[in-house]
């Protein structure tokens, strides 16, 4: 039997109707197995993950960037809360990277761009502005302005990985790796023997620090440094019936906190590191001048000024404050036990 | 070559109906692998480590990591993370180093931009690094004694320390310019430092209240202008000191922000005990 040319085209159509159907038919079950995912919730729209993503993600899509995507599985993809963005949120409307009016083999950048790869036109003050548009309404940021990675031009997304699903920045375990990138003198430090169990994550630069601004030094996470080292090393704190100063001035005047080759993260080993402040027992010792034993002359007290051990601290042993209230021996003024 | 043409037609109609009808499965495997990119996943990972050596071997490898001690350990950590898509509400579950002493313990709990709870359990051992000899006796009891005996000769002791922690903290948005946070966290940390004294060595240790022995290699010879109470050199008396304090830490701080103003009215109280 020979078709005419419309009996062709009804037929053709026909076949094609009869599995569209079929297919139509089988699809909504197929959906239905996974209708909590971002991306079936929004199928009729074409966003693939954010509200309104369809007008990138029809190029972005998981083929062309999947590391992408996974912006979905952060706070920034939930889309129950309706404060969180679009594409074009952060990275501006952009269009003329959409359009691309010239037809230009390579397009240009969207108006705002974070990554380096990109030739970063766009400035670190107005990329942090596109998330302190949000964010700036949290306790956490309120002394971002004027704080030490502001005025440096550190900009959010130097530390932050908005786009990956677990941002290495904040997980304990990983947070260092994203400092150390800049503060390599501090990378340097954690590698001597006596410090802090930074690279074992079990405390974390942000432990201590806010890098987003505070009101004390350093970026300390509490009003001064002895408030912060208090938090966790709090019977150094007294108050003290006997104290020593530099531990409620400045806990940094001996310890370097980031790390030392000396035990106890001390700047130096007693006796050397005390008597930057303080005469030694006698006038010189032993050891100084290639000797085994002190001069007659310069006994210094008691006699005893080697420096084997502890050093200094072998007698002074409340270094930190003594709450010994004598006043005879062993003279619990000087931090002796 | 018309009957062909119209063959060839149908044909294709038959085989683009076809490929459309087996891309309904197709389009439910893309829609789980769209899913695996874009939707919260939960992990969970073990694992099993030899070190090599002994613990004295170890003492830098092992001063926090919680492997000092024996050879063998296992490993295993669990992420639980569960985003509500209907209401926004976040549960995440986390569990690291289970099966060493360093083991922690993460919760959290969030409706975003409206309130967040978390608890926190945390252990943190620090191994002594140097292995002291020392005359105390008794270390882990009540009955701390020192015998009197030359430096060198008593028993080698290597000291820890280790902290456990348990915490929890609360958000609340009162109003979008308005929040109040709080937080408590408690930490345990028990175990022993090293501490001492300088001695004086007397010859005779036996009938000199102060005196210890000392081993001529040992000794520093104090002169006689210094030499008191029979005193003929120094040595260094290594003992633990055991600890056992607690640190409680407490903040409560309520926020206003507006376009220009940003106050924060707070109270921090810390309590420590031995």
């Amino acid at each position: 039997m020979r078709l005419t040319s419309s009996g062709r085209r009804i037929a053709g159509s026909l076949f094609f109707l009869v599995f569209l159907g079929l297919w139509t038919s089988v699809l909504p079950s197929a959906y239905a197995a996974d209708t909590s995912a971002p991306g079936a919730a929004t199928a009729s729209s074409k966003d693939i993950v954010l509200r309104g993503d369809a007008v990138c993600t029809s190029c972005h899509d998981e083929g062309d960037g999947p590391e992408l995507l996974a912006i979905g599985k952060t706070k920034h993809g939930t889309k129950a809360d309706q404060r969180t963005p679009t594409c074009i949120s952060c990275h501006g409307e952009s269009d003329k990277h959409v359009k691309n009016p010239g037809g230009a083999k390579k397009r240009l950048a969207p108006d705002v761009t974070f990554a380096a790869r990109f030739n970063n036109k766009t400035s670190a003050n107005e990329q942090t502005g596109a998330c302190l548009t949000c964010h700036k309404a949290d306790s956490k940021r309120s002394h971002w302005e004027g704080s030490i990675h502001q005025t440096r031009d550190v900009a959010c997304s130097a530390c932050h990985t908005v786009h990956a699903a677990k941002d290495k920045v904040l997980a304990k375990k990983t947070q260092f790796e994203v400092c150390f990138t800049c503060h390599k003198e501090q990378r340097a430090q954690f590698n001597r023997p006596s410090r802090h169990p930074i690279l074992e994550g079990k405390v974390s630069c942000s432990d201590c620090h806010n890098a987003h601004g505070t009101v004390g030094p350093k970026l300390m996470k509490r009003d001064s440094v002895v408030e912060t080292c208090f938090q966790c090393h709090m019977e150094k704190r007294g108050p003290f019936v006997r104290p020593h100063e530099p531990v409620t001035e400045d806990c940094g005047t001996c310890h370097s906190p980031h790390g030392t080759t000396v035990e106890n993260m001390l700047k130096a080993r007693p006796p050397f590191l005390c008597n930057e402040c303080h005469s030694p027992h006698g006038a010189a010792m032993p050891q100084l001048t290639n000797q085994s034993a002190p001069p007659a002359l310069f006994s210094g007290k008691t006699g005893v000024n080697y420096t084997q051990g502890r050093g200094c601290v072998n007698c002074h042993t409340e270094v930190h404050g003594s709450n010994n209230p004598t006043s005879r021996g062993p003279n619990p003024q000087f931090l002796l036990r | 070559m018309n009957a062909r043409k119209t063959d060839f037609r149908l044909v294709l109609n038959l085989v683009g109906a076809v490929c459309v009808a087996l891309s309904a499965p197709a389009f439910a495997q893309e829609s789980e692998e769209m899913a695996k990119l874009t939707k919260p996943e939960s992990s969970i990972t073990g694992g099993g480590t030899y070190v090599s050596g002994d613990k004295r071997d170890r003492a830098r490898f092992g001063q926090y990591n919680g492997m000092r001690d024996g050879n063998n350990y296992g490993n295993f950590d669990f992420d639980y993370t569960k985003r509500d898509e209907a209401t926004g509400l976040w549960t995440i579950l986390q569990g690291r180093d289970l099966l060493l002493d360093t083991r922690e313990l993460n919760f959290s709990q969030q409706l975003q931009g409206n309130w967040k709870i978390t608890g926190e359990y945390n252990s943190i051992v620090r191994n002594y690094p140097n292995t002291i000899n020392t005359a105390l006796q008794g270390i882990g009891t009540n009955n701390l004694t020192v015998t009197r005996t030359a430096p060198g000769t008593g028993n080698d002791v290597d000291l820890k320390t280790k902290r456990e922690g348990i915490g929890f903290s609360g958000e609340k948005w009162l109003s979008s310019m308005w929040q109040f946070e709080t937080s408590f966290k408690t930490e345990n940390k028990t175990g022993a430092r090293i501490f001492g004294r300088a001695q004086p060595c007397n010859a005779t240790a036996s009938t000199t209240a102060n005196g210890y022995a000392c081993a001529a290699a040992t000794a520093v010879t104090v002169p006689a202008s210094a030499a008191t109470s029979g005193a003929t050199g120094g040595a260094i008396l290594l003992l633990p000191q055991p600890i056992n304090y607690t640190m409680n830490n407490f903040d409560a701080k309520l926020n206003y922000h507006d376009d220009k103003l940003v106050v924060s009215a707070a109270y921090y109280g810390s309590w420590f005990s031995v």
